[in-house]
């Protein structure tokens, strides 16, 4: 019998009912402990049947149990479990105590370990499902923007599944990995992107986004985040960025079959745009032709600037004047068109995306066996014209008692994405918004272009490389970018457990847990015959898995009565594979619209890659609890890493921690005002490694042959084969205080990290052979401080107001790199500026040239009247903000619900690409008017005085004429507003460094939950509406949302590059039970 | 309990099974993707390869000293013509430069390191392989330095405390400089002793070596004209030194018909095409045009060789109004010399793009696929002669005709050009080696700054009129440019990467790091 249901449970059709023959009904209500009020959706079960029933709205249940039943299980979320046994009476009223704000809350920590929270020495933080849901987020880790303390997100704008950069409590590596481990029911979960490292740097690429966007917010039950070394050790080396762990939902014990289901409807829109001049349209002054006799003006088709003549309603020769007039055989006169600006401007030009998404899942389960299938369906139009992206999930995951002591458990689930026309982002020919804002003609009306293409076939191309040949000079048209030159990719990835629990007496147990993840990614990329650029095609696939086998022993007693222990120890073999292989035509196509590899015109480049990885593991941690009132808590872990060389392979590391209650003190025990309050502290010491093939030298091969010889070349990297782990050194003090009835708590956390013998690929001077060299080079250093306040302002029977207040100031500063080496370079901007860390700096410095400032700290015109620049290259800002705050507000009233959060972040600062080309060209605003004034009738004349730079970097002030002179002469020289643009790019760097301060409105949700006497068998029928990213204040450049400057989940951040332009979504969801 | 003390015991034992079978970690951690040993024919053919599409491309010939010696003109946005270069591209090719050198390097070293000199025997003889290294080693620094002046510099055969380059294997992360006086003797010195190493019965290369097809005594003759090469480019600041090694260069063995030449020939297929047709057809971007001044000057229309049209027009440049696609095919007739005009020199952006580019000549022979890119001919070894010979007469026409039959101008051609031209002298041999160095544009840029010649190219701030009659004005975007750019900063890179290095570097540059400080090769 156990050996069939258990079957039945696994292929998801639960439901055996055992039938009794004698009932009796029963019938009650279900209540909150704290405050008396109704709890409705509680799940009420018969113990040792799958008997049971749901409450209502009211909280009010009636149920038929068989005579001879002992007890009722009953449960809901956030709320204490609790049997109530039966006696004769047919009516019970039971009471829940409120899990969140008891003090023996339990999280689940590393391994999936389930603690009471008060025995930890070190913070965490858990967000639940009604947190994640109900904006509809198509991507996790966005959820938590602004609700978790100490982790801190840069969420891409507006790209179809876009990148998110997430940060716990800083950077701790120069140029290894600094995202978090996310763990997902206990499977590591590969978070790689694959975003070129110019895709990451603003010079162009597509934003595949992260693949921990695979994971489906709506199977989330919870996200548990391990902020600190200490928590995350157990994980090993992964773990020491912080670990997300996500806990997805469960088939819960209840009678019969569950069935949720959610269904959504977002839109997304462009919200912020940068500030384009609607004055002057493109090109320089009109030139003129004469065709057939008559004199046209003609503007210049071939430039991508827009320099050109005022709108006056002047008649001239329009890109598809010409056009027309060719496919109409030339005859005649062509038509002209009115010099003016655009009536269909760039923002007509994006489309309101449109997402949908249904979920729906199956649970059940009695007292021995669960089970969940769900099922998950999003079709995401993007914005831009001709994107979607289809994202089909299913789940699974059951459990079954076999016997009284061995449970096994398994899950799997699987996800296949396909997407058409992802945004191209940054310094690309294939990123619109570079041809929009970077480089373009601000005439150029959308309603015209959208006529891209001819009957023919070619190209309509306003970009003409003269009036008289319509091949594209340097650009396409962007509509033509959108619905010819798409990118495709598609991805299937699973991932699944399992497990085996044995418990060999009380107090005593094993589990063995096989965990694998794993994907493959194909993407591919074109650009079709009659385009700008020579016609392309590549494929690329990567295929990723990861497999974990881990053994544990578990074990608990309590020692009389004041006395407790808990102890675990195990071992885990990590083995991790990457394959790519990368295909692309070389010299063009053959065949127009036949889209292989092999209609390459010259042969094919072949390029492929792989890497193996494992990490053998041995770990063990005790935690001893005196009183219930003072917990120590000790971990050791040891690795043996394959990357590094055989005598550092093997390395130990630890973490001990301290809790103390202070509240259980007996003077401060059932105190009235402060409820509970804990002190912690804890230390750890972690290792880490790398990537592999870091040891030896190997040559560098550079397809194809040449001269019929194969290329190698020594590599751009010199090797080491001395390399040692990395250490990771990090303590913390901190404290949980609740007061006025837990009415308000507050969670307060200060930390220090210190990391050292980093493995970094340190940038090394070219002369000397190399770029790079692999050292155990860089200490790095975080400190700052977590800070959660919940507070409940007011709480009635039928409202409540709670406030949630999450903050984190963290203070990087890289501490030394490597003997004299005192700068490494993360990236460089795609023309200027770059992204370092640097010694006494905080990580991610960005550098470039300066302004030159007198004594008097004017800024310094040369005597043409231009801003001077440094010659050498300063610290212009760093990406990392100062501190990062969101504030919730949520109301309830009745069944209505309304939550609101703002997002803040303060410092920090990006380098705009997008700025510099778009004041060189003329696009922006601030190429026509400088406080007010049209500059390009004017001139302006630039507030600084007169000066040289002397060979040491000195300033040397001189006059109007250039001659040397002891006093500051105040610039009057006049610069044309042509040159004012051009020195954007010319001059000094910091012209284009802002800061990424920004205030939020980051979501809003409103929803409203229909009393089940009004919905018959449908039950807690919820439905609601929301808004994410409405408003956004603070900018210093109000052109760019800083968030934009994100195109990667990895170190390379801070460089604004034709970003795609932000947006808002809204929409309205519906959930509902049966 | 004792079930407790059991599955302790077992956690051991499966800890002890798991650490030792780490012993496969030294497989699983060698690199499958490349390898550990390659032949050094590959390092060669790569270092080729690459020298051309790091030297000759789009970006540090193309947009940095192509156009500052006025053979080309940007036709749109002329910043980089006007000497505003962009530091990435300054940063690229000096670090692209190095890493290439660093193949050459490891040639040597494969072929003196004992447990490997043996496996490189099969690709030609050691002492060749080693030879071939440092004389083009050598060619790069002098290039190198001629650019920048001081710069990290090594040597095979010197020991010397300031030679610190393409030592990383060695500890030495941040080089320091070197003087430029020091580096040029010491490339002279490597170019005798790698010329006397040379056994000219034994292959240099087997395969791989695309600039001499391996052919030791090809390679001797390259090391003595080059050798030539920089003794006259220092023999006014030491003449004894400078003729002593002429003299011992003669002796040597110099070119002595275009068959000596070192060029590299690219191929027809995308990826394997010359740089300058990467940047045109492969990349699409018709950017550059031939520059005014030197259309004018083989015009006869500016410059001391005004009775004849250079016949070289034809292959240098291609009609105006010839589509780029019909350059690259060579799909168009050539016509006479009144169809090519070229883009007027150094002008702002506004008045570059009211040209069109239907009125200016697209460059010709150097965007076709299969290019050669020269790293040294006869014709620049007959023009030396003649200058070390007082300007030399026969020396002179020998020079121009060398040139003229590399560029493929029919010997009729040639014997009418060459009847009618001015004798040698001063002014006349430079400016015919100026128009020979036409895609060499560092040497031109050397011997424009070492001579002052030829005298028809446009200075900073001044106007000028085309034979068409409109006046043109270069506006140079460097304060205080007078004449051509006297070199370039180093690069933007050194000064974050290598702060010690960069340090020296200025101590012995004799001036502020710009482009206006003169090199002490060329100072006087």
């Amino acid at each position: 019998m156990k050996k069939i249901s258990l079957l039945l449970a696994f292929l998801g059709f639960i439901g055996l009912q055992v039938l009794f023959a004698q009932t009796r009904e029963i019938s009650g209500a279900v209540t909150s402990g704290e405050d008396g009020s109704s709890i409705p959706g509680a799940s009420i079960v018969v113990k040792g049947t799958t008997l049971g029933t749901v409450t209502d709205m009211d909280g009010k249940f009636t149920l038929k149990v068989p005579t001879n039943a002992k007890a009722l299980l009953v449960t809901f979320v956030g709320m204490v479990s609790t049997e109530v046994p039966l006696t004769g009476s047919a009516k019970y009223d039971i009471k829940l105590k409120s899990e969140s704000i008891s003090v023996d809350e339990v999280v689940v920590t590393a391994l999936g370990i389930t603690r009471e929270k008060k025995s930890l020495g070190y913070s965490v933080q858990e967000v639940g499902a009604d947190k994640i849901g109900n904006a509809q987020q198509s991507n996790v880790m966005n959820a938590l923007a602004g609700r978790v303390a100490g982790v801190t997100i840069g969420s891409s704008t507006g790209t179809l599944g876009g990148s998110s950069r997430v940060t716990i409590r800083g950077a701790n590596s120069v140029n290894g990995d600094n995202r978090p481990l996310y763990v997902v029911d206990g499977i590591p979960f590969d978070n790689r992107d694959f975003n070129s490292t110019d895709a990451a740097r603003g010079a162009g690429g597509i934003d595949y986004g992260s693949m921990a966007n695979d994971i489906n917010p709506d199977n989330v039950e919870t996200i548990s985040v391990l902020k600190g070394a200490q928590a995350s050790l157990l994980y090993g080396a992964r773990g020491s960025n912080g670990v997300i762990l996500i806990t997805t939902k469960k088939g819960k014990s209840k009678k019969g079959l569950g069935v949720d289901v959610s269904t959504g409807i977002t839109f997304e829109q462009v919200s912020l745009l940068p500030q384009y001049q609607t004055t002057y349209g493109g090109g320089y002054p009109f030139t003129e032709q004469v065709i057939n006799g008559k004199t046209y003006n003609l503007p210049a088709y071939d430039l991508d600037e827009s320099w050109g003549p005022k709108y006056e309603g002047q008649k001239y020769l329009a890109f598809n004047n010409l056009f027309d007039w060719e496919a109409n055989g030339k005859k005649g006169d062509p038509e002209t068109s009115l010099w003016l600006a655009p009536k269909h401007d760039v923002k007509d030009f994006f489309d309101i995306g449109v997402l949908y998404n249904t979920s729906v899942a199956v649970s059940g389960g009695d007292d021995k066996n669960t089970f969940r299938l769900s099922y998950t369906n999003e079709d995401n139009d993007g914005y831009m014209p001709k994107s979607n992206l289809k994202k089909n999930t299913v789940a699974f995951n059951g459990s079954s008692q076999v016997s009284a002591k061995l449970k096994a458990e398994a899950s799997i689930t699987f996800t296949r994405s396909d997407a058409v026309g992802r945004p191209v982002t940054g310094y690309d020919d294939n990123n619109v918004m570079q041809k929009f804002t970077q480089w373009g003609q601000r005439q150029l009306d959308m309603d015209i272009l959208k006529n891209y293409k001819n009957p023919d076939g070619k190209q309509r191309v306003w970009n003409r490389t003269a009036w008289d040949n319509a091949t594209p000079a340097f650009s396409d048209n962007p509509y033509w970018t959108r619905y010819e030159n798409f990118n495709e990719d598609s991805r299937d990835r699973y991932y699944g457990s399992f497990g085996l629990n044995y418990e060999f007496a009380k107090g005593l147990g094993a589990t063995l847990k096989v965990m694998r993840d794993g994907y493959s990614f194909r993407t591919n990329e074109r650009t079709v015959i009659g385009s700008q650029a020579m016609s392309y095609f590549n494929d690329n696939v990567r295929v990723a898995d990861e497999t974990n086998y881990e053994f544990m022993v578990n074990y608990q007693k309590q020692i009389g009565s004041n006395l407790s222990v808990t102890a675990h120890a195990g071992a885990n073999r990590m083995k991790n594979n990457y394959f790519r292989n990368s295909m692309a035509t070389s010299g063009g196509l053959v065949l127009p619209n036949l889209f292989t590899v092999s209609n390459s015109k010259d042969p094919a480049v072949i390029d492929d890659f792989e890497s193996h990885k494992e990490i053998q593991s041995v770990f063990a941690n005790t935690s001893v609890g005196f009183k219930s009132m003072i917990y120590a808590d000790l971990s050791l872990r040891n690795d043996w890493s394959s990357i590094l060389p055989k005598e550092n392979r093997s390395y130990l590391y630890y973490s001990a921690g301290l809790s103390f209650i202070l509240t259980e003190l007996p003077g401060l025990k059932e105190n009235e005002i402060l409820n509970f309050a804990k002190i912690r502290g804890s230390y750890a010491q972690i290792g880490n490694d790398n990537d592999p093939y870091k040891t030896r030298e190997t040559y560098t091969n550079y397809a194809p042959n040449f001269a019929g010889v194969p290329r190698y070349s020594t590599p751009n990297t010199m090797p080491n084969n001395a390399l040692k782990p990395e250490i990771i050194s990090t303590w913390e003090i901190g404290g949980e205080f609740k007061f006025f009835n837990n009415r308000l708590g507050i969670d307060v956390t200060y930390y220090n990290k210190n990391t050292k013998d980093l493995i970094t690929d340190v940038e090394i001077s070219g002369a000397s052979g190399y770029l790079y060299k692999t050292l155990n080079a860089g200490e790095m250093e975080n400190k700052g401080i977590d800070l959660m306040i919940s507070g409940t302002p007011i709480k009635t029977n039928d409202f409540s107001w709670d406030i949630f207040v999450s903050f984190n100031a963290n203070k990087n500063k890289v501490l030394s790199l490597y003997k004299d080496v005192k700068n490494y370079r993360l990236t460089n901007g795609p023309f200027k500026a770059t992204i370092n860390a640097a010694v006494g700096q905080p990580y991610g410095a960005i550098m470039g040239t300066d302004f030159v400032y007198a004594a008097d700290g004017e800024k310094v015109v040369d005597k043409t009247g231009r801003y001077l620049k440094t010659t050498a290259v300063k610290v212009l800002g760093t990406v990392l903000p100062d501190y990062n705050m969101g504030i919730s507000n949520e109301f309830k009233y009745k069944n209505f619900s309304l939550s609101a959060l703002i997002d803040i972040q303060k410092g920090g600062s990006y380098f705009s690409t997008s700025e510099m080309w778009g004041m060189y060209s003329g696009m922006l605003e601030g190429s026509v008017h400088q406080n007010g004034i049209d500059i390009r009738e004017k001139g302006i004349i630039l507030n600084a005085v007169y000066g040289k730079l002397n060979a040491d970097g000195t300033v040397q002030l001189i006059d109007k004429t250039g001659a040397n002179s002891t006093a500051a002469v105040k610039n009057s020289t006049s610069i044309s507003a042509e040159r004012f643009g051009g020195d954007y790019y010319s001059r000094a760097d910091a012209q284009e460094v802002f800061d990424a301060n920004y205030i939020k409105f980051r979501e809003l949700t409103f929803s409203y939950t229909i009393p089940t006497r009004y919905t018959g068998f449908v039950k807690n029928v919820r439905v609601g509406i929301f808004g994410r990213n409405l408003a956004i204040w603070g900018l210093d450049n109000p052109s760019f949302d800083p968030e934009s400057a994100v195109t990667s989940s990895g170190n390379i951040q801070g460089i604004e590059g034709a970003a795609l332009p932000a947006t808002k979504t809204y929409g309205f969801n519906l959930k509902f039970n049966l | 309990m004792k079930t407790y003390k059991n599955t302790l015991l077992k956690t051991l034992v499966l800890t002890l099974v798991l650490a030792s079978c780490t012993k496969d970690f030294d497989v699983l951690n060698s690199s499958p993707n490349s390898p550990e040993k390659v032949p050094s024919t590959t390092l060669m053919v790569n270092a080729q390869f690459r020298l051309c599409q790091d030297i000759r491309d789009e970006w540090f010939s193309g947009r940095m000293v192509l156009p500052w010696v006025q053979y080309w003109a940007q036709i749109n946005y002329t910043e980089e013509d006007r000497y505003q270069y962009r530091e990435n591209s300054n940063n690229d090719a000096w670090k692209a430069i190095y890493t290439d050198l660093m193949d050459l390097q490891r040639i040597v070293e494969l072929n003196t390191d004992a447990a490997t000199k043996g496996d490189m025997l099969v690709y030609g003889a050691n002492q060749n392989q080693i030879a071939a290294a440092r004389i083009l080693k050598t060619w790069v620094f002098n290039l190198m330095t001629d650019t920048y002046g001081p710069i990290p510099y090594h040597s095979v055969g010197t020991v010397d405390a300031e030679f610190q380059a393409l030592s990383a294997t060695a500890g030495i992360i941040g080089p320091v400089y070197a003087p430029q006086d020091k580096i040029y003797k010491d490339m002279i010195k490597e170019l005798k002793e790698a010329a006397a190493q040379i056994d000219v019965n034994s292959p240099a290369f087997i395969e791989g070596d695309v600039l001499l097809n391996g052919d030791a005594l090809a390679w001797k003759k390259f090391a003595n004209s080059l050798r030539l090469r920089l003794a006259m480019h220092m023999r006014a600041k030491d003449k004894a030194f400078a003729d002593q090694n002429i003299t011992e260069a003669i002796a040597g063995g110099l070119m002595t018909t275009n068959d000596d030449n070192a060029i590299v020939e690219f191929e027809t297929t995308a990826t394997n095409a010359s740089p300058m047709y990467q940047a045109f057809i492969v990349s699409a971007r018709t950017d550059f045009a031939v520059a005014m001044p030197f259309i004018d000057l083989l015009k006869g229309i500016k410059g001391p060789f005004p009775t004849k049209v250079d016949p070289r027009l034809f292959v240098y440049a291609a009609p105006k109004g010839t589509k780029v696609t019909d350059v690259a095919t060579g799909n168009f007739t050539a016509g006479t010399a009144d169809a090519y005009e070229g883009q007027p020199y150094g002008v702002e952006n506004h008045i570059a793009s009211a040209i069109k580019v239907a009125n200016v000549s697209l460059p010709f022979a150097p965007i076709q696929a299969t290019y050669g890119e020269v790293f040294m001919e006869y014709s620049e070894v007959c023009f030396l002669m003649s200058e070390y010979n007082n300007w030399d007469q026969a020396w002179y026409i020998k020079g121009i005709r060398a040139s003229m039959e590399k560029w493929g101008v029919p010997t009729a051609s040639i014997d009418d050009y060459v009847a009618g031209l001015p004798a040698a002298n001063q002014e006349n041999v430079l400016t015919q080696k100026y128009i020979a160095l036409y895609m060499q544009p560092h040497e031109a840029w050397t011997e424009y700054r070492r001579t002052g010649y030829p005298k028809t190219l446009i200075k900073p701030n001044t106007s000028y009129t085309s034979n068409y009659g409109t006046v043109y004005t270069f506006v140079p975007l460097v304060v205080d440019a007078k004449d051509l750019p006297d070199r370039i900063g180093f690069s933007q890179s050194e000064q974050l990467l290598n702060v010690d290095g960069y340090k020296s570097a200025l101590a012995k540059l004799g001036g502020a790091d710009n482009m206006l400080t003169k090199l002490w090769l060329f100072t006087k």
